[in-house]
């Protein structure tokens, strides 16, 4: 190939970005005929400009990131519980869009006050003890802003409460179910999340934290920043520092370092009964099948059919019921989004072969026979 | 590439909108930027929560200053700017120092839709492309990617970066001679390939 010289390569560049005049598109025009090989470089070359140009992008992703924006915007600083309540709200809605299967799931927002007659003494308690509580329903989601202008993530059937005195002292919420935190930086006033068993302290960060009352792990993912981990039935125990991609997972029951599922991330050691991992760095919050459901993404990663079954169970708000014992036991790896219960059972049919019956809101699955 | 035409029009009618406080259009100028813009943030800063907290922020404060909206004459230059001197404000002084002195520090990345798909050249090829680009110095590679990617003109490109027009046009030049030069291996491969000869 001839080589480009730097007036044909200038003429070039100057074409597709709409910088030429009408004289240098000329000349290039002039240039091209003269010589077939650079005609070709500039043909591919155009190609290779246009690469991507028309390309949709995720709209709905971008849709739900805007409304964020909105929110805050609209908001001003920091907000009060009636603006709360219209955020959770609006947040929901957007969710909900994205998911047909959860549009017809109201937002169970309840706000519970603990209103006692005060005496003198206790009257500072006693404010203390009023509370925000929010809980989801059985198949949504909600995002919602608290009173410091941090952003909380709930997953389905989660509960999270907080005291009316939030942003005067220790930020401190308790956490039931799946939560995702996005933590505004306050050194004077330190977020703390509760679950059963352990206690969270985060010094400005995003997280997610699994504590789910049936399942006997809490999993805690740190996305970025710094948290501390302490076992709260056994507070003399060392307390665990997260650095960025640390998933760390508490067994609540056996109390003892469990095997971790995930084959890609390498141990750490612990003290028991925490188990601490690292995340792969190069995937992104979406991918991760920790953080993934803030996408309106379900990510089965290598668990079985039926260690996935709580998950799915929320997810779709259904019951799974498993007749023998032979079915479910082959490690997936399928990410579901938009699919009904139905279009993502059959899916999971490819990976392996199996039955079921959809009744209501109960699933029966029983091993294929061949 | 009709991009440019058309966002001028549409950006002037937008303007007015947006300073009336209509919801729509700030969504459409989010939709039209966020993600060159997060691009655009993510090479200065490297890191794509504080890029993605960069672009919020921007566009957070044009909603709450949104009567002067009007006032901004290219509103490309600016939101890029605007982006600009945030990313820098994120980075510690020094890095600005840096930042004032060369753009080593911009780490460029391509979009990662250019997949062989979407597109008449061959995946072959388009790795050649855009390992050719990936070589670039940083500021070529800036200049490249603003140009071609985000459809900005020479002279928007040398406003936000704060180099001339000239400039711009230059480190065009050595870009699309630096990609002939790496490509041109790959054609010398198949010196028999078929060439249309008028």
């Amino acid at each position: 190939m001839a080589m480009v010289n730097e007036r044909f390569a200038q003429l070039i560049a100057r074409k597709l970005s709409g910088e030429a005049n009408e004289a240098e598109l000329q000349e290039l025009e002039g240039l091209l005929k003269e010589d077939p090989e650079l005609q070709y470089f500039f043909e591919m070359f155009s190609k290779y400009w246009k690469v991507g140009e028309e390309l949709e992008d995720d709209a709905i992703q971008e849709d739900i990131h805007f409304q964020q924006i909105l929110t805050i915007a609209e908001k001003g600083s920091a907000g009060t519980v009636g603006i709360q309540t219209v955020t959770a709200k609006k947040a929901t809605k957007v969710f909900n869009l994205k998911n047909l299967l959860v549009a017809a799931v109201i937002l169970g927002f309840i706000v519970l006050s603990y209103v006692f007659i005060p005496r003198s003494d206790a009257l500072d308690k006693n404010n203390l003890a009023q509370s925000e509580v929010i809980t989801v329903k059985p198949g949504a989601r909600i995002y919602m802003l608290l009173p410091d202008g941090s952003k909380v993530w709930l997953n389905s059937e989660s509960r999270l409460e907080y005291k009316k005195s939030f942003s005067d002292t220790v930020r401190e919420v308790t956490l039931e179910g799946e939560g995702f935190f996005d933590v505004v930086k306050d050194k004077k006033h330190p977020f703390i999340v509760h679950t059963s068993d352990i206690d969270i302290k985060v010094l400005g960060t995003a997280f997610n934290v699994k504590s789910y009352p049936k399942e006997s792990f809490i999993e805690t993912t740190l996305l970025r920043g710094l948290i501390e981990v302490t076992n709260k039935k056994d507070p003399s125990s060392p307390k665990v520092l997260l650095y960025p991609h640390d998933k760390l997972v508490f067994n609540k029951e056996t109390r003892s370092p469990n095997q971790m599922l995930r084959t890609r991330t390498q141990d750490v050691a612990l003290a028991k009964p925490f188990e601490k991992t690292t995340l792969s760095q190069s995937i992104t919050d979406s991918e991760l099948m920790e953080t993934s459901w803030l996408y309106n993404k379900l990510l089965l990663d290598g668990q079985t059919l039926r260690q996935s079954a709580a998950k799915l169970e929320r997810w779709y708000n259904v019951n799974i019921h498993f007749k023998d014992d032979k079915v479910g036991n082959t490690p997936i790896r399928y990410p579901l989004s938009n699919e009904t219960i139905e279009e993502a059972l059959k899916a999971l049919q490819y990976i392996e072969p199996f039955n079921y019956r959809i009744n209501g809101t109960d699933i029966e699955i029983w091993r294929k026979r061949s | 590439m009709n991009f440019r035409s058309t966002n001028e029009t549409l950006l002037l009618g937008l303007k007015e909108k947006i300073a009336a406080g209509d919801q729509n259009s700030f969504r459409q100028l989010f939709h039209l930027y966020s993600k060159k813009l997060t691009q655009f943030a993510f090479a200065i800063v490297k890191s794509n929560d504080a890029a993605r907290e960069i672009v919020d922020e921007v566009f957070i404060k044009i909603w709450r200053n949104k009567a002067s909206i009007t006032t901004i004459q290219n509103l490309t230059v600016y939101l890029y700017t605007a982006i600009k001197n945030t990313s820098l404000n994120y980075l510690s002084a020094r890095a600005k120092e840096n930042m004032v002195e060369s753009f080593d520090f911009f780490s460029v990345q391509l979009s990662d839709n250019n997949s062989p798909e979407r597109t008449l050249i061959s995946s072959e090829l388009l790795k050649k492309i855009n390992a050719a680009i990936d070589q670039l110095p940083p500021r070529c590679k800036m200049v490249f990617k603003l140009v071609r990617e985000d459809g900005l003109s020479y002279k928007e490109v040398g406003a936000i970066l704060k180099i001339s027009p000239k400039t711009v046009d230059a480190q065009m030049m050595i870009a699309v001679k630096q990609i002939s030069e790496k490509v041109k291996m790959y054609f010398d491969y198949f010196p028999n390939r078929n060439i249309k000869k008028n």
